[in-house]
């Protein structure tokens, strides 16, 4: 009787110490990010022209004087089960203890787009695009990057008032328009962030974007009240992030901005975690956004269709010289209803060069022939892309 | 068991090599080696390799040691070879970050990136300075009084401006006078000419300032924090003036608060108070705080701080002056003006007290 308890006592043990342990397993292998809420990418002084309706929108507190994103954003963080990371909500990283990454909701696109397509009805596109951010605050680079967007149409009678369109921006933000929810989407994209421990040492980063003269006119033309840095920042964040995502890569950012320099540096209790300075990369990248152009495919008596062309320049290159050299282009096809009345092209083009960025990051590792010879230089891209993409496995 | 122990030493490993990793500064270097290859084959061997990658962290550590201040770089160039043979021990990681092979030349290039360990490097120099040669204890006593001021009011005078104008005129006539035939027509033709000739002068008064001298504490930190690994024994001010006398630091910090320098008799009776301790080494200096802004990137409050001070050895009766620092400015970043400006004097005052280090050791100061 008193065996049979005994070895009651040690089977209870035994099976604990293997839950306990098994739990730390499990536990260690996830890894720990400190959660950072919601950041607008890009620098502050161009916040209020760049996110016009989501700074108004983040500016609402609810009763307890928190903001009513922040609030809808982290409730969602709580409810989402994430396989492989542990949200850090209950207290502030420390660097010194090896809690050196973040995770931030970061918006880095908002637009809207308003076309009339026949006395009476007009069309208006509502985009929201961002990404969940992972930034290591000891390497000073951005680890993880999932990019995404999400977009609602809304058609009126009348051209959509200022207080409209901001309603259906807090509409995406706070509740969901036909399901769509922008914080809701993002939340589902933390549940599949992997952070990789065989990430590549080698650290890439944006360091120059080059308006050419084409380019720099359309843009002064379509976009008045933007500042040139601006875009610049918002093409270099762009490439930033779909070549982190898709080449499972680190990659430096081009600028700390306000989400990293200051939004999710405060979730750090170390106060000189603010005067971070971004280091120089291995590997430069120079942008060179050549051009935008749109040419009519087709037209028949139901209406026409428009590619609208993005043109640029991919230069990488190491300290012992060029690795990549080559211009990339890439269509965004519009159907245009015959008799539609306005049309606007600023957001396409936007979309295009979005999908140049994911599309080539692409190929760095796919490096699929018919796609370099329509969309690239050929096989010298192809040879190009095959030798970064050795470089990035071997080092 | 034996998972979670390994787990605990990689977690230490781990951070152990975070820590390094952020006390270090990251350096690329190139080297090219040209090789013997072997008839049918373009392939470098391994000693080629290795030969170039040693090379080319030569070639990193010489790109990092350029970026000394002259002091510093005058201090290493008495010891280059204790560095350059023992780079292992002052190169914290490294790694190929790319390389090329051109096997028509023969010739391999590598590029290398280096993380130096500046604290093992510091330490090096410092070990072989005279102060750092000292033991503890023995090393030269060293005192200073930094003030960290803001700016209370600044007093600014319009340019006070003279406008001095002449005018000066002349006209010149003509008379013509023709005749005809039933009398005489007379015309007269004035010219008139006028020159308008301003000057002046403007006086511009310098703008007064009135500072606010507020706490010193974390600049004595900062001080303390690079000036006693260095081989000196930080003497405070305070305890200068309990044991030996010499003005009162509030005498001291209200003549700071509106004077850029200390008035000739409150410095003497410092000074006189520190050689009367015995103290050799004596430093005065001002952190001056602007006004914040907003630090356009990050929206961050952005506060700069402009560092100025002066060390002096005080054995003899004369004061000489054997380091200087200044002015220079460094901007601090934080959420709010309070730890932007914190971050800011403790930037500023461990970089004034690096420099005068560096001073103190290329004049062999003990």
């Amino acid at each position: 009787m008193v065996t049979s308890y005994c070895a009651k006592i040690m089977a209870f043990f035994v099976l604990g110490f293997a839950l306990v342990s098994g739990a730390a397993e499990a536990q260690a292998e996830k890894v720990n990010l400190i959660y950072s809420g919601f950041a607008f990418l890009g620098e502050h002084v161009d916040m209020d022209n760049q996110y016009k309706y989501s700074n108004q929108i983040y500016k609402l507190s609810g009763t307890d004087g928190r903001p009513v994103v922040e609030k809808t954003l982290s409730d969602l963080m709580l409810k989402a089960k994430c396989p492989k990371i542990n949200i850090i909500t209950d207290h502030l990283g420390q660097l010194q203890d090896g809690e050196n990454l973040a995770l931030a909701i970061a918006l880095d696109w908002e637009n809207v787009t308003v076309e009339k397509i026949e006395e009476g009805l007009v069309k208006a596109v509502y985009n929201l695009h961002g990404q969940v951010l992972v930034f290591d605050y000891s390497k000073k680079e951005i680890v993880s990057s999932y990019p995404f967007g999400v977009r609602v149409t809304d058609s009126t009678q009348k051209e959509p008032t200022e207080e409209h369109k901001l309603n259906m921006f807090r509409r995406l933000y706070l509740e969901d328009i036909e399901g769509v929810s922008f914080l809701k989407t993002l939340c589902d994209l933390v549940k599949k962030i992997d952070i990789r421990s065989d990430a590549s040492c080698l650290t890439f980063k944006v360091e120059n974007v080059v308006l050419e003269d084409k380019a720099e006119k359309y843009f002064k033309k379509n976009s008045p009240n933007t500042r040139l840095d601006a875009f610049k920042i918002f093409a270099a964040q762009q490439f930033s992030s779909f070549f982190a995502k898709n080449l499972h890569t680190s990659i430096l950012p081009y600028t700390k901005g306000e989400a990293i320099g200051n939004k999710m540096a405060g979730r750090f209790a170390n106060g000189d975690v603010f005067e971070l300075v971004i280091p120089d990369g291995d590997y430069h990248i120079t942008l060179t956004i050549r051009g935008f152009k749109k040419v009519m495919l087709d037209e028949n008596p139901t209406g026409q269709s428009w590619a609208y062309g993005t043109y640029a320049r991919m230069k990488i290159e190491s300290a012992l010289g060029e690795i990549v050299n080559s211009k990339i282009k890439n269509a965004a096809v519009k159907i245009l209803p015959k008799g539609q009345q306005s049309v606007a092209d600023d957001s396409i083009f936007a979309e295009s060069l979005l999908a140049l960025f994911d599309k080539t990051t692409k190929q760095i590792n796919q490096c699929d022939s018919d796609w370099l010879e329509k969309c690239a230089e050929g096989s010298s891209t192809e040879e190009q892309f095959s030798v970064l993409k050795e470089k990035i496995n071997k080092y | 068991m034996k998972k979670l122990y390994l787990l605990v030493v990689l977690n230490c490993l781990m951070l152990l090599f975070c820590s390094m990793a952020s006390a270090g500064t990251s350096v690329t270097g190139i080297a090219a080696i040209n090789y013997e290859g072997g008839v049918f084959s373009s392939e470098v061997d391994a000693e080629t390799k290795d030969k170039a990658v040693q090379k080319a962290l030569l070639s990193a550590w010489k790109k990092y040691t350029s970026t000394f201040n002259a002091a510093k770089y005058k201090a290493y160039m008495k010891m280059e070879s204790d560095f350059t043979d023992n780079l292992d021990q002052f190169i914290a990681s490294s790694h190929v970050i790319d390389e090329k092979n051109n096997s028509d030349d023969r010739k391999y290039t590598v590029a290398v990136k280096a993380v130096i360990n500046d604290v093992a490097v510091d330490s090096k120099l410092s070990s072989a300075s005279a102060a750092g040669n000292t033991g503890s204890g023995e090393g030269s006593l060293f005192s200073f009084i930094f003030v960290a001021r803001d700016t209370a009011a600044v007093k600014s005078y319009d340019a006070k401006k003279t406008s001095i104008s002449k005018s000066e005129s002349a006209s010149s006539s003509k008379e013509n006078s023709a005749m005809s035939g039933s009398g005489m027509v007379a015309g007269e033709s004035r010219k008139s000419i006028s020159k308008t000739t301003t000057g002046g002068s403007t006086v511009r008064k310098a703008d007064k300032m009135k500072y606010v001298v507020s706490s010193a504490a974390d600049v004595d930190a900062a001080m303390n924090e690079v000036l006693s690994p260095a081989g000196f024994e930080v003497v405070d001010y305070a305890d200068i003036v309990s044991e030996c006398g010499g003005a009162e630091p509030e005498v001291i910090k209200n003549e700071f608060s509106t004077q850029a320098e200390l008035s000739r008799s409150v410095r003497k009776s410092a000074i006189s108070g520190a050689r009367e301790c015995e103290v050799p080494l004596f430093a005065i200096g001002t952190l001056d705080a602007g006004m914040e802004d907003t630090d356009p990137t990050s929206g961050l409050k952005r506060v700069y701080v402009s560092v100025n001070a002066k060390v002096y050895n005080i054995v003899k009766r004369l004061p000489k002056k054997v380091a200087s620092v200044g002015p220079v400015q460094y901007a601090g970043l934080g959420p709010s003006a309070v730890v932007a400006k914190r971050n800011a004097l403790a930037k500023a005052a461990r970089e004034a007290a690096h420099s005068i280090v560096d001073q103190l050791n290329a004049k062999g100061v003990k």
